[in-house]
């Protein structure tokens, strides 16, 4: 590992320099092989040799995975004299600060240090307060008000698929649609507290999240969800290893280009960022998936240049939203599923191949119906037909369409913010290229420091303390990675 | 700057708006446990009845109203005696004050707490329970409460709660057939001729009807709890500083009226892998603590009854535990004056 590290980072470097760079990324990597990948590692090599394995009594650290990787950065930055931070109570606090540490986003020192320097962040700023309490309080009722209703459909299904329960087609699309946009909402939530918090001390975070479902593509997916690790895979991973073969010149054909400057650096990043999310088979499988559709993508968007396609129209956009949010949502399931063979059972129920059920009405409205849909292995007992859900067939429906309302038919809360820089200009300016602001309706709810939106959020705030108070627990998804 | 003062008044104005119909429309006849408030008021009558003889009161929640037997206790030690169990839910300050107005002067009074009720609202705060019956029918509970501990209490009660209470309020003044039979729990003399003329049968254990005129359960013949209970025996009582406090106070002002005071344990099931040590080790230190206010009359090792004594909980013993654990207290209390030799 010593030697990969010299060669890739700091084979420049004086000797007594190497030493400490290797040794300082070494002891970090070793940190989060323990505590995150230890039983994971541990349990497959026992599992592959048939043996008894008890597991060890570990307790993950908070926010292990963020911190790491933003020392990482640092680390290979330094390295590589693209910084130049002297200072170690501005390395403690670029390291340690909170509002990031749980689910995000990934910072970087060429965000943060420079804010931590400034002399001006120091003092209180009433409109960055402003801001921050109203994205703060915001993202918080998102997170109760609008998440965690997804849950009470989505664990249902799992908990099922986990105890071998068969699943039929409408339940698992029902589970894994609610969990997307349980995940969805979740992340977007704590992305936005977070961002709002860090503005109470006037520091701005990149964005980290930008209506993902509203993507026309995977590529367009990954720079909308999880979009300061994107950036990062993209930085510190995909481009050395694409750098590397180049260098190798695997690629000396055009086929040869494709597999090892494309192919090969995308799978191995997107493998690394799927068991980056957690240790399990079942996030490898997801980042493979990703890295698979993004191959895909990539090559599509070749041939389409070479044929010199340009399909501009609102139609074939849908289309391809809709598409890259089926692809995201069968990915999703391997995401949430506790083991490969949960996944695959909601998997064989979403492409009917547990059977579906269809609404008992439908026989007396086509008489002679039911015949012909057994050779179809379909049944007529409701489109739920098990007692999975304690929600009634009616309220699933309605939340599933709000659900997917707000997120393709609504502006996000940074579109709504706007006219004010909440987050880092970087990410903001490419954000906003990529999006318009608000149109029509919407317009008239994108944020001004106005009495009537002031008392409105200070309204919601007191619902979400009399719901907090209330409510027995609420985690966040995001929060274990 | 101004933008979070509007905020903080949305907030405030919010809040305001929602606690005030707990404020202004108290009382409110809402969802609340009225049989407890019929027992009581039934209880309180039953004292009344003895007048000023000397007697011997058995408090505490539902343990002692399904586990003693005064009758026997009367018998056995020729005095009256009154099954003042109530339920363990009741706030501690409830719970004294109602022994108060029914104890005299030279009174016995044994206290068999549940063990809940050594760490209790004084420390642990409130639960919804409780503020609906304050709310419901427990009113000088409601009035006695500080305002800031009014508010803070409100944090346990369901965001939908002030709707039910505006509910409740309209529900009364259109006289809404719902409403009947808790506005009866309301009416002291429509209680107390329910008690003097009880219905025949009930099927409902937990009604006035199936209580006799010494305050015992009369129908507890089965043995219907089959639950998987936390083995409480082996776990330590733990007494809240708050509540040893009220507890003290409670005990010195009856002492001051010549009332003789002894606890009680609560009873406990019979489960396997018991730590019998610390069984004693627990008791050990209840024991001490509880000793300057008065004696403990039994151990826990000593009312560890097997499940067949029980009725439909782990608190709750059925005719045959009831009998076990009322020769125990019975011979204890011989052992005290002015009942030992």
């Amino acid at each position: 590992m010593a030697q990969l590290i010299e060669r890739a980072l700091v084979n420049h470097l004086d000797r007594r320099k190497r030493y400490f760079i290797i040794f300082a990324v070494i002891i970090n990597l070793a940190l989060l092989g323990y505590f995150k990948y230890a039983n994971f590692f541990l349990g497959s090599l026992y599992s592959a040799f048939n043996m008894r394995f008890s597991s060890l009594d570990i307790i993950l650290p908070l926010g292990i995975s963020f911190f790491t990787f933003t020392q990482l950065a640092f680390l290979i930055d330094t390295s590589q004299g693209m910084t130049a931070e002297r200072s170690f109570s501005k390395y403690l606090l670029f390291v340690t600060f909170f509002p990031h540490l749980i689910a995000g986003p990934l910072i970087h020192h060429k965000q943060m240090m420079p804010q931590f320097a400034d002399a001006k962040n120091y003092q209180l700023n009433s409109t960055n307060i402003s801001l921050g309490l109203t994205i703060f309080i915001l993202g918080l009722a998102k997170k109760i008000f609008i998440a965690d209703y997804f849950g009470e459909v989505a664990d249902p299904v799992f908990a099922a698929a986990k105890t071998g329960q068969q699943i039929q087609f409408f339940e698992a699309w029902a589970g894994i649609l609610s969990y997307t946009l349980q995940l969805y909402f979740d992340f977007s939530a704590y992305s936005e507290m977070a961002i709002g918090l860090s503005l109470l001390f006037n520091i701005r975070m990149p964005l980290n999240f930008n209506s993902p479902c509203k993507s026309e593509s995977i590529i367009d997916f990954w720079q909308r969800w999880h979009m300061t690790l994107t950036r990062y895979i993209g930085e510190y991973l995909y481009n050395p290893i694409a750098m590397h073969f180049m260098r190798k010149e695997f690629g000396r054909t055009e086929a040869g280009q494709i597999i090892y400057t494309l192919i090969f650096p995308t799978l191995i990043t997107f493998i690394i960022a799927g068991l980056w999310h957690g240790a399990n088979w079942t996030f490898l499988i997801f980042g493979m998936m990703h890295g698979v559709y993004l191959v895909i993508n990539h090559l599509w968007r070749k041939y389409k240049k070479n044929k010199a396609w340009a399909h501009t129209s609102i139609s074939h956009k849908r289309l391809s939203c809709l598409l890259t949010y089926i692809a995201v949502v069968f990915a999703f399931v391997f995401f949430r599923s506790d083991s490969v063979t949960t996944a695959g059972t909601i998997v064989q129920a979403m492409l009917g191949m547990s059977g579906m059920s269809l609404p008992a009405t439908l026989v007396q409205v086509f008489p002679g119906i039911d015949r012909i849909a057994s050779a179809l292995n379909l049944s007529f007992n409701g489109i739920f037909p098990g007692n999975l859900f304690k929600q009634s067939h009616i309220y699933i429906l309605l939340l599933l369409l709000g659900g997917h309302t707000i997120v393709w038919g609504m502006p996000n809360l940074h579109q709504l913010m706007c006219r004010f820089p909440v987050v880092t200009q970087d990410m903001s300016e490419k954000a906003m290229n990529k999006r318009e602001t608000p149109k029509g309706l919407f317009r008239s709810l994108i944020w001004n420091p106005t009495p009537t939106w002031a008392v409105g959020v200070g309204i919601i705030f007191f619902a979400i303390t009399i719901a907090l108070a209330t409510i027995k627990s609420s985690v966040f998804l995001y929060y274990q990675f | 700057m101004r933008y979070l003062a509007y905020l903080l008044a949305g907030f405030l104005g919010t809040a305001l708006i929602y606690v005030s119909p707990i404020f202004l429309l108290f009382p409110a006849p809402i969802t609340a446990e009225y049989w407890v408030r019929e027992m009581l008021v039934m209880k309180r009558h039953i004292a009344m009845e003895l007048g000023n003889q000397k007697k011997i009161v058995i408090a505490g929640g539902s343990s002692v109203l399904f586990g003693i037997d005064s009758n026997e206790v009367s018998r056995a030690l020729k005095l009256p005696a009154l099954n003042f169990g109530l339920m363990a839910g009741l706030p501690l300050d409830t719970v004294f004050r109602e022994i108060k107005g029914v104890v005299n002067n030279g009174d016995i009074l044994v206290l068999a707490l549940e063990p809940d009720y050594y760490c209790r609202e004084a420390d642990r705060g409130y639960d919804e329970w409780q503020i609906r019956n304050a709310m419901a029918w427990d009113y000088q509970y409601w009035q006695q409460m500080p305002l800031l501990e009014k508010v803070a209490s409100l944090r346990f009660i369901r965001p939908l709660f002030p709707i039910e209470v505006i509910t409740a309020r309209i529900d009364l003044w259109t006289e809404a057939p719902i409403l009947k039979a808790r506005l009866a729990a309301l009416d002291d003399d429509l209680i107390i001729k329910k008690y003097t003329n009880p219905e025949p049968q009930t099927n409902n254990l937990y009604s006035i009807d199936n209580i006799d005129n010494r305050g015992n359960l009369r129908n507890s013949d089965e043995s219907s709890y089959n639950g998987d209970p936390p083995s409480k025996a082996d776990q330590e009582i733990r007494i809240c500083d708050g509540t040893f406090k009220k507890l003290g106070d409670f005990v010195a002002d009856l002492r001051s009226r010549q009332v003789a005071i002894f606890f009680m344990n609560p009873p406990y099931m019979q489960l396997d892998n018991l730590d019998y040590a610390k069984i004693n080790a627990t008791d050990d230190a209840f024991i001490k603590k509880l000793n300057p206010l008065g004696p403990v009359l039994d151990r826990k090792s000593e009312i560890l009854l097997p499940r067949n004594n029980f009725l439909n909980s782990d608190m709750h013993l059925n005719n045959k535990g009831r009998a076990f654990r009322t020769r125990l207290l019975i011979e204890r209390l011989s052992t005290f004056p002015p009942f030992s030799k």
